[in-house]
């Protein structure tokens, strides 16, 4: 499909992006632009490929592990450009374009190496699970960088304990915004989680068959996880530590759980998409 | 040289060539060195100056003849008050290319006691702009002017030479920048009322951070202290309840013995868990148990630590002084090779 070119060609943006930053953390020379550039390409390529794969199959392109991968690492670049200008150290968009090509280079691998699904075509009822989906999968890109900001974290403590402070450590955004943006991100992919999963269930009250019993238990279980991790933080009982592991940890299961609701898809009977 | 040709010179004292005493007996205050461009520009010897005076030194950049360096050290000893001959024996002159990269070096930091510092900068554009103001500055001296700042410029950003910090203050405000970021919200305690401690004070006073509070064996040193830095003093018996409310602790004192131990700031740090704490310990002896750096959120850095990033961030600029100078000496061999027709 044509619109494959888009998908190949944002991965290879995220690439180039992910080496420029790498460069900057390392020489002299400070390619800000051209990383934010190259960045801002590989979206605009995303964007391209899920609109285009969007309207040609009638429906949010969310409907196969290949779009899946596609849309959290878009909802993730979407995340990082809201986030990213209150960091000034260009750190943040190395570990972005990172697991956006992680995230998108996984998704071609799937989708042009593994498998083609065929389109599913437009149902009234799929409107509220449309929305579901794509609510959640964003949930997912903020989880990502949730994910991201926990690692800075992470490696900012570690070389403040250590004292470490050459080369990346030097470069790292401090440890009290990394903090606040990590409590407000894991407020925020929860709380759109929360609604994506509501909106799932009015779906699933009036078709109980549409959900596998092993999607439920994962979507749960991950949901779960993260409320609880919220209320601790609001009750102000987890240290800042325990709290950017577990998202890191979390973030791991919740695309391992991506297995599941691919699962879900398989079967031919159902008109729901995933999630 | 002779009275009838000129060439570019560099004649002057830097803490390379003399001692802080003798340093102090031949420097100028600022009128003085108005008073020598006055003088200068009433003989025939010099046709463009500038006057760099800093604290490490006292030189002259400009276009001279054979009697420059005689006119110069002659009103320069009368100004001072020091014999002609002392001077004569002080100064360094240095002609042409090696002038040019002289300056070049100054410019950059490369000939400063603490290499890389980046004062010397301004003070070297002060210099310039004073003469042109004074009109001692002509197309020459411009163009060596301006390449200097280039020079400088290329020499910052393509080296080492002013990375990271070197001094004691300048690095705890760079920790507890990568700790709080801003630190203008920051709230500081002091504990003890040592030099040492004063000086990381002012510098983490002058980034921004400015809820001060003092506290210190002897209220009288913490009061005094507190009235020069805007703060608020505490009797000693009460800092450790300070503790839960500030953000960096800063422990100076003499005592022979650990007065912070790891429960203490456990206690804090359980009213405040959500909230980094900076621990400054630059006592000798130490001040702070070493275990309290165990505790979440808790980062404690003593003098070794502080001595050592100082020391490792100068060896990484000294590391790249040559490299710098040999790109300096490829300008300032390029410049005089434009320059020498001027003067032929």
């Amino acid at each position: 499909m044509f619109t494959d070119v888009f998908f190949i060609a944002g991965v290879l943006c995220y690439t180039l992006a992910l080496i420029v930053a790498w460069r900057e953390q390392s020489a002299w020379f400070t390619p800000r632009r051209l990383q934010r550039a190259l960045v801002a390409l590989g979206f605009i390529h995303q964007t391209m490929g899920l609109y285009f794969r969007g309207a040609a199959s009638q429906r949010c392109p969310i409907g196969d592990p290949f779009e899946m991968m596609q849309f959290i690492a878009w909802s993730l670049i979407v995340i990082y450009w809201l986030v990213g200008t209150a960091f000034r150290s260009s750190i943040l968009g190395l570990f972005t374009a990172g697991l956006a090509v992680l995230l998108s280079g996984i998704g071609v691998w799937w989708g042009l190496v593994m498998e083609k699904l065929p389109s599913a075509s437009r149902t009234a009822a799929t409107y509220l699970i449309e929305l579901h989906a794509s609510l959640a999968f964003f949930s997912y890109g903020v989880f990502g960088m949730l994910a991201v900001t926990s690692i800075l974290y992470v490696l900012q403590n570690w070389g403040l304990k250590r004292k470490q402070w050459q080369g990346l450590f030097a470069r790292l955004p401090p440890i009290r915004q990394l903090q606040a943006i990590n409590q407000r991100l894991l407020y925020v992919g929860t709380s759109v989680f929360s609604v994506a999963l509501g909106l799932g269930a009015l779906h699933w009250l009036r078709h109980p068959e549409s959900i596998t019993l092993l999607k439920m238990i994962f979507t749960l279980t991950i949901w779960s996880a993260y409320l609880l991790l919220s209320g601790w933080q609001l009750l102000g009982h987890l240290p800042a530590r325990r709290q950017a592991w577990m998202c890191i940890v979390l973030f791991g299961g919740a695309l391992l759980a991506l297995y599941a609701v691919d699962q879900s898809r398989q079967k031919p009977e159902l008109t729901s998409l995933p999630f | 040289m002779s009275e009838s040709t000129s060439t570019l010179l560099m004649i002057g004292i830097s803490h390379h060539c003399a001692s802080l005493q003798e340093r102090e007996k031949v420097c100028l205050n600022r009128e003085q060195t108005v008073r020598l461009s006055a003088l200068l520009r009433q003989s025939q010897a010099w046709q463009e100056w500038g006057i760099l005076c800093t604290c490490n030194r006292l030189e002259v950049y400009g276009i001279g003849n054979g009697r420059a360096r005689e006119t110069l050290l002659r009103h320069w000893a009368n100004l001072c008050g020091e014999p002609l001959e002392t001077l004569d024996r002080l100064v360094i002159e240095l002609q042409a290319a090696e002038a040019l990269q002289h300056l070049f070096s100054v410019a950059a930091g490369l000939d400063s006691q603490i290499i890389g510092e980046t004062e010397v900068f301004g003070q070297i554009k002060d210099a310039y702009e004073r003469a042109v103001n004074d009109g001692t500055v002509g197309p020459i001296l411009h163009k060596a002017f301006q390449k200097a700042f280039q020079a400088g410029k290329w020499v910052r950003t393509n080296t080492r030479i002013s990375h990271g910090q070197v001094s004691i203050g300048n690095i705890a405000v760079d920790l507890a920048a990568r700790i709080f970021g801003d630190l203008k919200d920051c709230r500081l305690l002091l504990v003890g009322g040592g030099e040492v401690g004063e000086s990381i004070l002012k510098a983490l006073k002058g980034r921004g951070a400015s809820h001060i509070c003092i506290s210190s064996r002897t209220m009288e040193r913490a009061q005094a202290l507190a009235a020069v830095h805007e703060a608020r003093s505490v009797p000693y018996t009460e800092w450790q309840s300070e503790l839960r409310r500030c953000d960096i602790a800063l422990f100076a004192t003499s005592a022979p013995h650990l007065i912070c131990l790891r429960p203490m700031v456990r206690a804090a740090m359980r009213e405040r868990p959500d909230q980094p704490l900076f621990l400054i310990d630059v006592a000798v002896p130490r001040d702070v148990e070493t275990a309290v750096q165990e505790e979440a959120n808790v980062y404690l850095y003593n003098m070794d630590d502080l001595s050592r990033i100082a020391n490792e961030n100068m060896a990484l600029r000294l590391a790249d002084v040559e490299k710098g100078k040999t790109h300096l000496q490829e300008k300032a061999d390029r410049l005089w090779h434009d320059l020498q027709p001027r003067f032929s």
